[in-house]
């Protein structure tokens, strides 16, 4: 084995036809002096060669074999997508199915809830204070509501 | 007329039965020769491949780069042949089917072992890789990947395609160097050394001249 790990690297990607034409005089410098290397050299040009002798032709029974299963896979009915559950919520990753019953419940705690926690717009409404003065006048009594509002009240017929 | 790739692949994904064919015949020769060379063994490689092609089919809508599609088929048929390995949780054994023939004699230079006796010593060569330096070394010799390509199947960085390429290419030279040279005396020294079963020279004979069963 050459001791110049840097040529070893070079024979290699040279074989792999990755190496620069400025780099290849390097190579084959280095190659005219290392007997190792041109071993090395001989051993994967050797093994290139017998990958080659190989043939690999595809028995007809097994091509028949695959598509007699890509047939069944083909019959075999598959599930209709889903339309529904895709337009719900986070694209129907969330769906569950509930009972009539556990929806009911749930909707009555909701009504509850809600009627709870509704906001009473007389309770909250701003406080305001009025004041009343009645005075009498000829005709009537005159009550003045205040602010803003007066009411006449025709005197009584006795 | 031949259609490439991305037009059989976008075909395809879109429904065509007839570019999945052709897609098939297309390829059915480079993975059935990986399937081989990776389980050594070409019944189970057949059947290997006949699962890496029905991923194919099914998952074609999971294949978002047309242009990668070579890549992707290698995978799928990787990721099988590793199972198969895990699998039988050992290495697969040597098959003498494979070849037809023993394992030639060291006294005779590989350059003139008949055909089927180089193929045989190259198997069992591949034999006594493990997995990951096997893979990569059949990638590049018989499919003539690139190491990006390899790097893709093999879900690997560039570099370390590199590096197990080089180091499995060490192991082919330790290995074969005393078939390339038999004259060479300094190599007949180093011939038990580099033995692949670390069986000696007489042994080995031993066995391959036990008949087959």
């Amino acid at each position: 084995m050459c001791s110049d790990f840097q040529s070893e690297l070079l024979l290699n990607l040279y074989v792999d036809g990755e190496l620069s034409s400025s780099e290849q005089g390097k190579l084959f410098a280095h190659l005219s002096t290392c007997d190792a290397c041109r071993k090395q050299f001989n051993v994967l040009l050797a093994f290139r060669l017998a990958t080659r002798l190989e043939s690999f032709d595809v028995p007809p029974a097994v091509d028949e074999a695959i598509f007699a299963r890509i047939d069944r896979l083909r019959r075999t009915p598959r599930p209709a997508p889903d339309r529904v559950s895709q337009r719900r919520f986070f694209g129907g990753q969330i769906h569950r199915r509930v009972t009539l019953r556990s929806a009911l419940m749930a909707a009555v705690v909701l009504i509850v809830f809600g009627l709870a926690v509704r906001p009473n717009p007389v309770a909250n409404a701003p406080t305001q204070s009025y004041h009343v003065t009645e005075t009498v006048i000829d005709d009537g009594a005159l009550y003045v509501i205040g602010p803003g509002l007066t009411i006449e009240v025709d005197k009584p017929k006795r | 007329m031949l259609h490439s790739d991305h037009l059989l692949i976008e075909a395809f994904q879109q429904g065509d039965e007839f570019a999945y064919v052709a897609l098939y015949n297309r390829y059915k020769g480079p993975v059935y020769a990986f399937c081989a060379k990776m389980v050594l063994d070409r019944e189970v490689a057949q059947d290997v491949m006949q699962e890496t092609f029905i991923r194919v089919y099914e998952n074609r809508q999971r294949l978002l780069k047309a242009g990668s599609f070579k890549s992707w088929l290698f995978t799928i048929a990787r990721n099988q042949c590793l199972n198969t390995l895990r699998r039988a949780n050992r290495h697969v054994k040597f098959d003498e089917t494979i070849s037809g023939a023993a394992v030639p004699d060291v006294e005779t230079p590989f350059g003139r072992l008949m055909k089927a006796e180089q193929v045989a010593l190259v198997n069992r060569f591949l034999n006594e890789l493990s997995p990951e330096y096997r893979e990569v070394l059949v990638l590049r010799e018989y499919q003539n990947l690139s190491y990006e390509e390899i790097a893709a199947v093999t879900r690997n960085t560039v570099s370390s395609v590199k590096s197990r390429l080089f180091k499995a290419r060490r192991k082919l030279g330790q290995f074969l160097q005393p078939w390339i040279d038999p004259t060479d005396e300094d190599q007949k020294v180093d011939i038990k050394k580099y033995e692949p079963d670390s069986q000696s020279q007489s042994e080995r004979r031993r066995v391959l001249d036990t008949p087959k069963q």
